[in-house]
């Protein structure tokens, strides 16, 4: 089994606690989940009895905009990709290199049903407004920022993967698509940096 | 092969040839005359507002005009008639003579004036006083033309030559006088008689009407002294153009630059060399009234190269227009001086229409799309307005359920929430620092003015309850300097946020949903059935607000979660409004 970063072992206890679901958890719970299973890693210091949740608080928050992780009232969960994630972790599973992981394939099957993709694809891309931009990343206005940029790296990773892994047309269209999109509401994303 | 060059010989018939195409009526001829008036003062170096031109027109039977006749206070001597005036299709005729060498003129190809008077008049003839002589020169019944017997080079005297002429009773400017007495200039008066009767312009008020909106000539006649007299008044009246009213909201002209290049049948062509080092520009202007009837000269563009006007387009004439109601209230003018490049002259000879080749053709296409943005704006503007006048009452409406939403909301969210404010922050997760630390805090449901603003130095006011505002209606008030309504797309959600909005509290009612148009349309804004849309996008709105602060709370939020908060909500609305809202919602005429 590889050595785990820090990170990993945290996504790793969260696949642990929410038994690989998107299942909120309680912070607390994942300090004390985190600290039973790497004592060493995640011990106060000069107190190896008592945990430390401050090295759990900033990984937590990088895997969030990383879409690996949603944050809602004082709980943490998995996203689908977190799962996916984690689970490959866990199980040493590199995943077939060729084909989309569920969470991707899930993604890119909402994106093709997505208003964006319709005009997009019907060469009338002027027409896309902000709530379509929305509905594309599966984000409302609302959404607050760390998620939005979650989901946008989230869409963006399936958008790649699909180019990797088929390379063909519709992929190319995907990411077209794509680039347009982060181009025309390059504001919105600023505004949740 | 090797020839000796000898003088073209061209046949007199050619001049019928080419005159029969000059299709003129009088407004259009006389406009000719007043740019060789125009030029005669140019070559002398005269300023615009010391040039004095008075047309006369002599009314005969029936008040068809029997003599029409235009006089400048310049004069020509028989080298320049000879020269300049004797010669037909000299390009550089308006330039003969001059004082200046470069010198800019109206006239162009030396024959527009001279063809008005041999093809429209029975007899037309040139008196010319310069120098202490009189030269009188014109074309007879036959379209022959010569100098008058004796009035070749005559000498004589300026109180003999103006009275030759029949203008010396004419009152004229003091400065004028003055050039006349000292010899320093002379006059040059042209004249038509018995003009041929032309439809329109055969009447003296018809030609007047005609001449002041005649594109030639208007311009003159803004910049210029250009006088009339009418059959044996001594007093000329100066002419003037009309004044055109701006369409409010676009008094300012709208000036655009015509790019370096232009794109026609996939090839670029150039608007600037080295002659030409000034692309030109497009200037757009609107009427407040329909440029149709008498005003249906004006809606036209006109063309100007290097000085005056070489061609003139009507709108419609510039090809096909998306919004052919508006462009009936928008005309202009181009200027571009390449158009008069010798080298791909654009110039025809009567200057109504360019030459068609590809610099006139890709000007003409860019110009019609102008005009085309311009009246896609005004149609735009012309359906806010009309919006705006569907829409009237529905703000005084809104205010009413603005006012009613917050007591509700207050009342209401202080027992589902336990005294929690509806808006506030969007929700971070838990212990999330930001720039300078802590987390908002949200609004406290009644105790305060100020619902939860976000941590950080930076602090916004937000307020309590959300506001909720009418998409083209309402001005959007996070843009100060809007003027306009703020406008929903037709395919926005019925209640629409921007990013920005969600951090200012504000909700739009999107007004331009089919079913919201559809209802004013067929209702009107004053029926209790807007009012009960307006009213259920309010419910939209506080469900949204109960359903994101359901979702601070519960920390694994379900459907059941949901639906059982909908219902309760839309309860207590219902319970509310029926007790509040009554005559609101039910009564057909609101008091």
């Amino acid at each position: 089994m590889n050595v785990l970063s820090k990170p990993q072992k945290i996504l790793a206890i969260m696949y642990d606690l929410s038994k690989g679901t998107t299942k909120p958890l309680l912070y607390e719970d994942i300090v004390v989940g985190a600290f039973r299973k790497y004592p060493e890693d995640f011990q106060l210091r000069g107190y190896p009895e008592y945990p430390d949740s401050s090295d759990i608080h900033k990984p937590l928050y990088k895997m969030k905009t990383q879409g690996l992780v949603r944050a809602a009232n004082k709980s943490f969960e998995l996203t689908p990709q977190g799962i996916e994630v984690a689970s490959r972790l866990i199980h040493s599973n590199q995943g077939n290199k060729d084909r989309l992981t569920k969470p991707e394939e899930n993604e890119i099957n909402r994106i093709v049903g997505s208003s964006a993709f319709r005009l997009f694809n019907e060469a009338r891309k002027n027409e896309i407004l902000d709530t379509d931009f929305y509905e594309y990343l599966a984000v409302t206005v609302r959404t607050n920022k760390g998620d939005f940029i979650g989901r946008l790296k989230n869409v963006e990773n399936a958008v790649n993967s699909l180019v990797q892994k088929k390379g063909d047309l519709f992929s190319n269209k995907i990411k077209e698509l794509h680039q347009f999109l982060i181009i025309r509401f390059n504001e919105e994303i600023e505004a949740r940096k | 092969m090797a020839i000796k060059p000898q003088k073209f010989i061209i046949d007199e018939a050619v001049l019928d040839l080419i005159g029969n195409e000059f299709k003129f009526d009088h407004a259009k001829g006389l406009s000719e005359w007043m740019k060789n008036s125009c030029d005669a003062y140019l070559r002398e170096g005269i300023a615009d507002d010391k040039q004095y031109i008075a047309l006369r027109l002599v009314e005969g039977k029936h008040g068809y005009l029997k003599q029409i006749e235009c006089i400048d206070f310049v004069g020509m001597d028989k080298f320049q008639i000879d020269e300049a005036f004797k010669r037909f299709f000299d390009p550089q005729a308006a330039k003969k003579g001059a004082k200046e060498a470069n010198i800019k003129t109206l006239g162009g190809h030396g024959n527009g004036g001279k063809f008005y008077m041999r093809q429209m008049f029975s007899t037309s003839q040139l008196i010319s006083y310069r120098n202490g002589k009189l030269n009188i020169f014109g074309f007879n019944e036959k379209k022959q033309y010569g100098y008058e017997d004796k009035y070749e080079n005559r000498p004589m005297s300026l109180t003999e030559a103006m009275r030759k002429a029949n203008i010396c009773d004419l009152e004229i400017p003091d400065h004028i006088k003055h050039g006349l007495e000292s010899e320093e200039y002379g006059f040059t008066l042209v004249r038509g008689e018995h003009p041929s009767k032309m439809r329109g312009t055969s009447n003296r008020n018809n030609l007047i009407e005609k001449l002041v909106y005649h594109p030639q000539a208007r311009r003159l006649i803004e910049r210029k002294y250009i006088n009339l007299i009418i059959n044996n008044e001594t007093r000329p009246t100066r002419l003037v153009s009309p004044k055109i009213v701006p369409k409010e909201g676009y008094e300012q002209p709208i000036i655009h630059q015509i790019p370096e290049e232009l794109e026609f049948d996939n090839k670029k062509v150039s608007f600037k060399n080295d002659k030409y080092d000034w692309t030109g520009r497009l200037i757009l202007k609107t009427s407040n009234d329909p440029l149709r009837a008498n005003l249906g000269s004006l809606n036209t563009i006109d063309f100007i190269g290097e000085v005056g006007v070489i061609a003139s387009y009507k709108i419609y004439e510039l090809g096909a227009n998306r919004y052919s109601s508006q462009t009936e209230f928008i005309y202009g003018e181009c200027e571009c001086p390449i158009l008069e490049d010798p080298e791909n002259d654009c110039v025809r000879n009567d200057r109504q229409k360019l030459i068609e080749n590809e610099r006139s053709q890709a000007l003409l296409v860019w110009v019609q799309k102008r005009v085309d943005e311009l009246a896609e704006k005004m149609e735009l503007k012309n359906a806010q307005e009309k919006k705006k006048q569907d829409l009237k009452n529905t703000s005084v409406f809104n205010e009413l359920l603005n006012r009613w939403k917050n007591r509700f909301m207050s009342q209401v969210w202080a027992e589902v929430f336990m005294g929690k404010g509806p808006a506030g922050s969007d929700g971070e997760g838990p212990g999330e620092n930001k720039a300078s630390g802590g987390k908002g805090k949200a609004g406290d449901g009644g105790q305060s003015n100020r619902a939860g603003h976000e941590g950080g130095s930076d602090v916004k006011r937000k307020p309590r309850f959300p506001i909720v505002m009418i998409s083209g209606i309402d001005a959007d008030p996070l843009s100060p300097l809007a003027t306009t309504p703020f406008n929903c797309d037709t395919r926005h959600p019925a209640v629409y946020r921007r990013t920005k909005d969600v951090e200012a509290g504000i909700y739009w009612i999107n007004t331009s949903r089919p079913l919201a148009e559809k209802i004013i349309k067929s209702y009107t804004s004053d029926s209790p059935r807007w009012r009960e849309y307006l009213f259920q996008r309010y419910i939209d709105i506080i469900l949204k607000e109960a359903i994101y602060k359901l979702g601070e709370e519960k920390i694994d939020l379900r459907p059941e979660d949901i639906d059982a908060k909908i219902d309760d909500i839309t309860t207590r609305i219902h319970d509310q409004a029926a007790i509040d809202l009554e005559s609101f919602l039910f009564e057909e005429k609101l008091k």
